[in-house]
């Protein structure tokens, strides 16, 4: 994304040149609020700091619950849109926590270890085993780090307490006891990662929540083994529900004035917007088959293309920890190209693992935390994870492996630019195959469909007028 | 194939795969049959940043050399897939005169990453593209296990960052067509290099489906026209140059004429001598002074420029059973600023003399080196560039001495390989390409 030209005043950095300025900190109840959907009104005073956040808290049919292990609450949120009062839409971020899977990874085993479980009650994180874990379960193997032993001997691990939920007892006493979670606003629209937005000046902004339904296990919560899938009619707690937000005015009127004089020349934010194509892969024909091949068109005529994220479902099943949040590897080769204007962005399609790894170390400039096992479980067989060490009731084995296999492709050049698409439609060549041998250790993985999530990230702008209307385009 | 090159649209992006010049009938590459992969880079008007360069493809423990599986087998820890490569070297393509040269690899390899990358690191990256992992145990599990099939089919897929001065520490992005496009050479280690083993039977390993991937920055078409048409000019790299020694009695006074005008670091390690090439030790392993069957300290050193003391105007000594912070601080400055290393995957855990490989608890065997508690990673360093801008000290003309005291009371021989990290410019013009150091 290119804000090189905003004023200073609205980026998110040191400014060059400081103005003493004030904070008001406000918290804001949702103007209407259902469990399927919650809408904000953003505060219009001065200028939206990046930290905003929405708080809320969630609440489980079942006892032991967690969410899920990689994306936490995000989970619950299953679309989130910036919209303005004249029905402007600047990002509508459909499939928002699918597209976690894709960028959790990025945030560091550290921050995903520690900090993460006490924001959005996360536990994604993997360590070596300790000296004094037992040996039949660890030898060679990693663990998730954020666990809590069951019993003496190592053998049965659990997510760590602090982000499990209370049981549906006490979640039914006063008080609760249900933690609050919160979820950056800048996650849900990236482009806050470094702009600020001037909505004291702007035409009334809206946030709208919708709330993902506890339809099935995985989708927010998991549980242990043994404990029954319970749906949650009301997941989302509402007397707990708040958009937190800072507002920065300046006490030198210069600093607001130069925003507005811009703005009388229609002040333009350019920014990163995602589209999201969901592709269905079909079982390989025959079942027996060692290779699968799919072509379809993921549109995007004209736009600037940024990059493209990939994650599969496997034949729409839940993970026991992932939940439905997870991206199926346990191929040979899986791999994606495109043909943009009429070229293939790769010279071969038949790209190994370690090279999809290698596409995904340039998106964030870079490495995902993803341990190899749980990368490309590739002929893992029962030797994914400890064979013996049961997590939160279920055997590892190689339930594990493979099944973080998210892919991505960079498609900025050396100087940043982003790629100008034609008028002909992204095409997709998707292609997975299977070797023999690892054939002989995992039979038929083909014979799964898949559902594909394809997320597209292209430039695009909205301007800001002199009377503060909003006025988005899909181009810049 | 690329990206359209059509005014207006696409834009400089242009992925690149490149097979070996050199690859054989049969695609495979072993020290026994094809020991050298050469990949060329064309001479022509695109811009490589260095940086994205990875050597990509598979292997494998070759067919019925390891019948009795792998159990008592390993590679080196840090090291992964890059124990193969011996010795590489960037030449220019068109007239092939050397820029960097780099003999003993995998030693600069171990000297670097375990220090500027954390275990983190070696669990999730460097696990899946390098093969590395910082664990024996894994090692077995999820490397060698899976590269031994006997069937000789599948293999292990890596794609391995190139850790050369050229690609790691180099800001400039390298324009092809002045300095006649690039000539990328590796040189085959071994295989009694690269595993260690106490079984009878001796693995040996095989590449295949080799390729260096990347990607190119296509200029628009004035630039491209000016880059055909630059004339002279010159291109500022960070290199490496090798250096060999061997230790074997207690006091030791080594001179080097490096002829080299900024010189930034001089960094070194050791193993017995006595592993090399013996597949019942890892040669790749930095270790201590090594007599018998424990480790020995450096006690004391001394760096001079000239007969000078520089840069510390002091011996450097080091109390016996400490963690040698002192040392360990100096190595760290010779490979960064200081303030900006803040992992580390190397450190008291690993390295302490009390507990580490080499100590009363865990001696030097062939078998404690395959254990789980054997992450030993000891190196050393001089910096000559503390402030971190890469400005170095000019040794052309004068040479460089390192006095080592050590703890070692017998002829024990340890090998030593010394890397010093310098500034070198890349003159091109009309008549070719000129390193200047």
């Amino acid at each position: 994304m290119s804000n090189t030209d905003l004023p200073d005043a609205l980026k998110f950095q040191n400014v060059s040149n400081p103005s003493s300025s004030k904070q008001y900190s406000l918290k804001t109840q949702p103007v209407s609020f259902s469990q399927s959907k919650a809408r904000f009104e953003i505060p219009r005073q001065g200028i939206l700091s990046s930290n905003a956040m929405l708080q809320f808290s969630g609440r489980t049919g079942m006892d032991n619950a967690t969410y899920t292990m990689l994306v936490g609450c995000l989970a619950q949120v299953e679309r989130a849109t910036l919209s303005t009062a004249s029905g402007k839409v600047i990002m509508d971020n459909r499939h928002f926590s699918e597209k976690q899977v894709c960028e959790v990874p990025f945030r560091g085993n550290t921050y995903n270890t520690f900090k993460a479980p006490y924001l959005n009650m996360s536990y994604y994180g993997f360590a070596p085993p300790l000296e004094n874990e037992d040996a039949t379960d660890t030898v060679g193997t990693i663990r998730p780090s954020s666990i809590q032993y069951l019993n003496a001997t190592g053998s049965s691990i659990a997510p760590q307490k602090s982000v499990i939920f209370p049981t549906t007892g006490q979640q039914l006493l006063t008080p609760n006891n249900i933690p609050s979670v919160q979820i950056q606003l800048a996650q849900m629209f990236p482009f806050l990662y470094n702009t600020q937005l001037p909505v004291g000046s702007m035409e009334q902004l809206f946030l709208d929540i919708y709330w993902r339904p506890d339809s099935a296990v995985g989708r927010l919560f998991v549980t242990r083994s043994g404990t029954a899938y319970a749906s949650q009619s009301f997941p989302v707690n509402q007397v707990d529900t708040f958009l937190h937000t800072d507002h920065i005015t300046y006490d030198d009127p210069s600093v607001m004035e130069e925003i507005e004089n811009r703005m009388a020349s229609n002040l333009q934010f350019v920014y990163t917007d995602c589209i999201n194509q969901l592709v269905n892969t079909p079982v390989a024909s025959p079942v027996t088959a060692s290779i699968a091949t799919l072509q379809a068109d993921l549109g995007c005529v004209n736009y600037k293309l940024t990059g493209v994220k990939n994650i599969a479902l496997e034949a729409f099943a839940h993970h026991p920890a992932f939940g439905f949040y997870y991206s199926y590897g346990e191929y040979t080769n899986r791999n994606i190209n495109l043909v943009i204007n009429d070229s293939q962005m790769y010279p071969n399609n038949n790209q190994t693992q370690a090279e999809n790894y290698t596409r995904l170390t340039k998106i964030y400039d870079m490495p995902a935390q993803i341990p190899k096992p749980l990368y490309s479980g590739g002929r893992a067989g029962t030797d994914g994870f400890p064979t013996t060490q049961l997590f939160n009731g279920f055997a590892q084995l190689d339930f594990w492996g493979g099944d973080l296999n998210i892919q991505a492709i960079e498609l900025k050049d050396e100087q940043g630019k982003a790629l100008q698409n034609g008028l002909a439609p992204i095409r997709l060549i998707y292609e997975r195959n299977v070797s023999a041998s690892y054939q002989a250790v995992v039979p038929q993985p083909l014979n799964k469909a898949e559902l594909q999530y394809y997320f597209i990230e292209y430039l695009r702008s909205f301007a800001v007028s002199g009377n503060g209307n909003v006025m988005v385009s899909e181009f810049i | 194939m690329s990206v359209s090159q059509i005014p207006d649209i696409g834009n400089g992006l242009q992925n690149f795969r490149i097979a070996p010049s050199n690859n054989p009938a049969n695609n495979t590459f072993s020290h026994q049959s094809n020991p050298v992969l050469s990949f060329e880079l064309p001479s022509s008007n695109v811009i490589l940043n260095l940086k994205t360069l990875r050597v990509v493809g598979k292997m494998r423990i070759r067919y019925n050399t390891a019948p009795l599986g792998v159990a008592n087998t390993r590679i080196d820890q840090y090291l992964g897939v890059n124990s193969v490569f011996q010795n590489v070297s960037w030449s220019s393509k068109n007239s092939r005169a050397v820029i960097e040269r780099i003999t003993n690899y995998p030693q600069l390899i171990n000297t670097l990453l375990p220090a500027l990358k954390d275990s983190s690191a070696f669990r999730n990256e460097f696990g899946v593209e390098m093969l590395s992992s910082q664990s024996n145990n894994f090692t077995e599990k999820f490397i060698l296990e899976k590269m031994f099939q006997n069937s000789g089919v599948d293999g292990l897929d890596f794609s391995t960052p190139i850790f050369t001065g050229m690609t790691m520490a180099s800001g400039d992005k390298i324009p092809l067509m002045p300095i006649g496009g690039l000539l990328y050479t590796c040189e085959l280690a071994p295989s009694s290099a690269v595993f260690n083993t106490t079984d009878a039977q001796q693995p040996e390993y095989e590449l295949f489906d080799i390729a260096l991937v990347g990607s190119y920055y296509v200029p628009e078409m004035a630039e491209r026209e000016a880059i055909v048409s630059m004339g002279s000019g010159e291109v500022e790299i960070n290199t490496f140059t090798p250096l060999y020694s061997t230790v074997q009695s207690t006091n030791q006074t080594q001179t080097y004429s490096l002829g080299l005008s900024d010189v930034i670091s001089v960094l070194w390690s050791f193993v017995p001598a006595s592993f090399i090439n013996n597949y019942q030790f890892n040669q790749n392993q930095h270790m201590r002074i090594t007599q018998g069957t424990s480790s020995n300290q450096l006690v004391k050193i001394n760096a001079l420029r000239n007969g000078v003391q520089l840069p510390f105007n002091y011996d450097l000594t080091v109390e016996p059973e400490t963690l040698e912070a002192e040392l360990h601080k100096y190595y760290l400055m010779a490979l960064k600023k200081i303030q900006n290393i803040t992992h580390s995957a190397v450190d008291a855990t690993t390295n302490d003399i009390r507990f580490a490989y080499g100590s009363s608890g865990l001696p030097i065997t062939a078998i404690n080196q395959r254990s789980e508690l054997n992450k030993l990673n000891v190196a050393y360093g001089v910096p000559y560039d503390v402030l971190g801008d890469l400005a170095g000290v000019n040794f052309s003309g004068s040479p460089l001495t390192i006095e080592l005291q050590s703890t070692l009371s017998d002829g024990t021989s340890n090998a030593q390989f010394v890397f010093v990290l310098h500034k070198a410019k890349v003159a091109y013009g009309s008549e070719g390409i000129r390193v200047l150091n």
